[in-house]
């Protein structure tokens, strides 16, 4: 019962309301108002719209696809230590989630900046001075930052369950490193691969503060676009129409991950 | 069938686990084509073993080489020695089909040949029909004999094989014992099988080696194991029998708690002696054969005989006798045995 209390309120509710928002006129200072219409809807087909949101796929595909490939040999170095220090790795990885979200990517523009660490460093070897800050890349990097920890957890997981004799037995068929991670490790810790990348892919799709901070003007992102129908433009119907494309892609991707589960489910323990 | 050349030579191979002496100083010869046993309590350092020959533990002293060749800087993927897992190992993920022919995959063969070769291997574990299955789909049995077909289809110049029967129960057990047996001689691998079931080795095997405490404590044919234990475990691990303690003297046996008895072997420097529960007869009292009287405490039932325990003053003797003439329980005979029929046992 509080369960259903629980989806009602934070699910049902607010799901409702931004899908009628959706169909409805923009009100003068915000807010809403009628008559019923399909505008919003139509609008969001106009390529300004769909490049923005076809640049924020590849930000955050490629923040995903980053945060694996670090992710992955991380997760992986973490289950070859003892038992105490994974927990102690663990912590590590969680460690920065103690910090606000704010004040964490703040740093990086401290460390990104024209005068900042990473410019210095390379002006040292003579690579530098360089700007990273307010490019595309630091947003990416600001996004693989922020989420990695949540690519590594669920990986892990998967590593863990992995019976560490079906790479013995690979390696005694005559199997070397390279074949035995893609037909053995990979397959079997996909589950915990995909399920890293959508924890990392849903949120760095629909961030704004991240591309705000760290990518300037030039790097908008959907998320900035549907803050500002709410904050700024004050087109909350329209906001409601971006909020269910995003929306629309991420049921697509959670269903494509669903049927994954359900096959590897079927290989059993 | 022992004679032929050392396929695999292991010499002084010693494996340390913190205090734990998992190997030590172990030597063995396997033979070409030999049918080889590794035998032992839990724990004693079979699967080490094993695991040092496959390349997965490395030894901390010692030498291992195949066909003259030094083993131990080999990585584990480029030896030709297949182990078959005490847990089988099969791929989860991978039909029946794909598990057989991962293995001639790595070898990059073409894709014809991995076909034919995996269907012949299939064809003789009796699996053809289960090739499209996941091995979550298939029985005990089957999956052993999955992990058998994946292991054999490489045609290693060995093959390891940790506890290959230990997971099914009797029945199959005993037709798959039949199987391995029939597979040795038709694909002419040499066998090392790991087992802590006496039954097994010795119905199976050309030699075996008694292991205790990562110790190879006694190496020989089945039959001379059995008729001829160097020491007091051995004869204990291996069948059943009445061990004798005492000291060799004046010609006879000095029995503690039996008293002095003939023996027909020489027992100079025999710490105990042994006799085999069919070498000793239960007689009546009064027989002029009969050693020692005692006093029938137990009758255990073995199907075609049954074991008669003995309390001859504080010793308990084994002797077989027929079912049809079962002694009743307190009731008193004579034991009697040949002394030609009494072990020397010369260690611990
Ligand atoms: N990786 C390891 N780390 C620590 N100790 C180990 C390791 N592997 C084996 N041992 C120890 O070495 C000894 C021998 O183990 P091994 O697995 O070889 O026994 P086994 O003869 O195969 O026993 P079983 O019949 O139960 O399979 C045991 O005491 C075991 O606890
Ligand atoms: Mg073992």
């Amino acid at each position: 019962m509080p369960a259903l209390v629980y989806l009602l309120v934070l699910m049902v509710i607010p799901l409702g309301l931004v899908i009628a928002y959706a169909f409805l006129t923009s009100g003068r200072f915000g807010g809403v108002q009628g008559p019923a219409t399909l505008d919003n809807i139509t609008r969001l087909f106009q390529p300004l719209y769909l490049e923005v949101l076809a640049s924020s796929v590849v930000n955050a595909g490629l923040a995903t696809f980053i945060a694996f490939l670090i992710g992955f040999p991380a997760a992986l170095a973490i289950t070859r230590l003892s038992l105490s220090w994974q927990t102690v790795a663990l912590i590590a990885v969680v460690m920065p989630f103690w910090t606000n979200f704010l004040i964490r990517t703040y740093a990086w523009i401290l460390l990104l900046n024209r005068e900042g660490i990473l410019s210095d460093g390379l002006a040292l070897i003579g690579l530098g001075p360089i700007e990273v800050l307010y490019t595309r890349e630091a947003v990416i990097l600001g996004l693989t930052y922020a989420y990695i920890p949540l690519m590594v957890l669920p990986i892990y997981a998967s590593l863990q369950r992995l019976d560490s004799m079906l790479l013995e037995a690979a390696c005694n068929l005559g199997a070397g490193p390279w074949r035995r991670f893609r037909t053995i490790l990979l397959p079997l810790t996909m589950p915990g691969i995909i399920t890293g990348c959508l924890f990392v892919f849903i949120p760095s799709l629909g961030n704004f503060v991240i591309p705000e901070l760290l990518g300037g003007g030039n790097s908008q992102m959907i998320g900035n676009l549907i803050r500002d129908q709410f904050l700024k433009s004050r087109d909350w119907p329209f906001g409601s129409a971006l909020s269910l494309l995003v929306l629309a892609l991420l049921v697509i991707i959670v269903m494509l991950q669903a049927s994954a589960a359900r096959r590897s489910r079927k290989w059993g323990a | 069938m022992t004679a032929g050349t050392p396929l695999l030579n292991i010499h002084g191979v010693s494996r340390s686990f913190g205090d734990i002496r998992a190997l030590d100083d172990v030597s063995l010869e396997i033979h070409e084509n030999e049918f080889f046993a590794l035998l032992g309590p839990s724990g004693c350092g079979k699967t080490t073993l094993l695991r040092v020959i496959a390349g997965f533990e490395q030894p901390d002293e010692g030498m291992i080489t195949l066909d003259g060749v030094d083993l131990l800087p080999i990585p584990p993927e480029r030896r030709a020695v297949n182990l078959m897992f005490q847990s089988y190992a099969l791929f989860p993920h991978m039909t029946v089909e794909r598990n057989v022919a991962y293995g001639l995959v790595c070898e990059r063969l073409p894709r014809d040949e991995i076909r034919v070769r995996v269907d012949e291997v299939l064809r003789t574990v009796g699996l053809t029909d289960k090739r499209s299955s996941l091995p979550r789909e298939l029985s005990g049995g089957q999956r052993q004999r999955v992990a058998l077909a994946r292991a054999i289809v490489k045609r290693p110049r060995l093959l390891l094989l940790d506890e290959p029967l230990s997971a099914l129960d009797r029945k199959i057990r005993g037709e798959m014992q039949v199987e391995l047996k029939r597979l040795q001689h038709e694909v002419g691998i040499t066998f090392v099988v790991v087992t802590h079931d006496q039954d097994e080795a010795m119905s199976l095997a050309d030699r075996v080696a008694v292991m205790d405490e990562g110790i190879v404590r006694q190496l020989d044919a089945p039959l001379d194991l059995y008729r001829r234990p160097r020491s007091i475990f051995v004869a204990d691990f291996i069948g059943s029998s009445t061990i004798l303690k005492g000291t060799y003297a004046d010609g006879a046996w000095q029995a503690v708690g039996v008293g002095a008895i003939a023996v027909g072997a020489d027992c100079a420097g025999a710490i105990a002696i042994a006799l085999r529960p069919e070498a000793v007869r239960l007689t009546a009292t009064e027989d002029a054969a009969a050693v020692r009287l005692g006093t029938v405490q137990e009758v255990y039932f073995q199907g075609d005989h049954a074991l008669a325990l003995v309390k001859v003053d504080e010793v308990a003797f084994l002797a077989n006798v027929r079912d049809d003439v079962l002694p009743s329980r307190g009731s008193d005979v004579g034991v009697a045995w040949d002394a030609t029929s009494v072990i020397p046992l010369f260690e611990e």
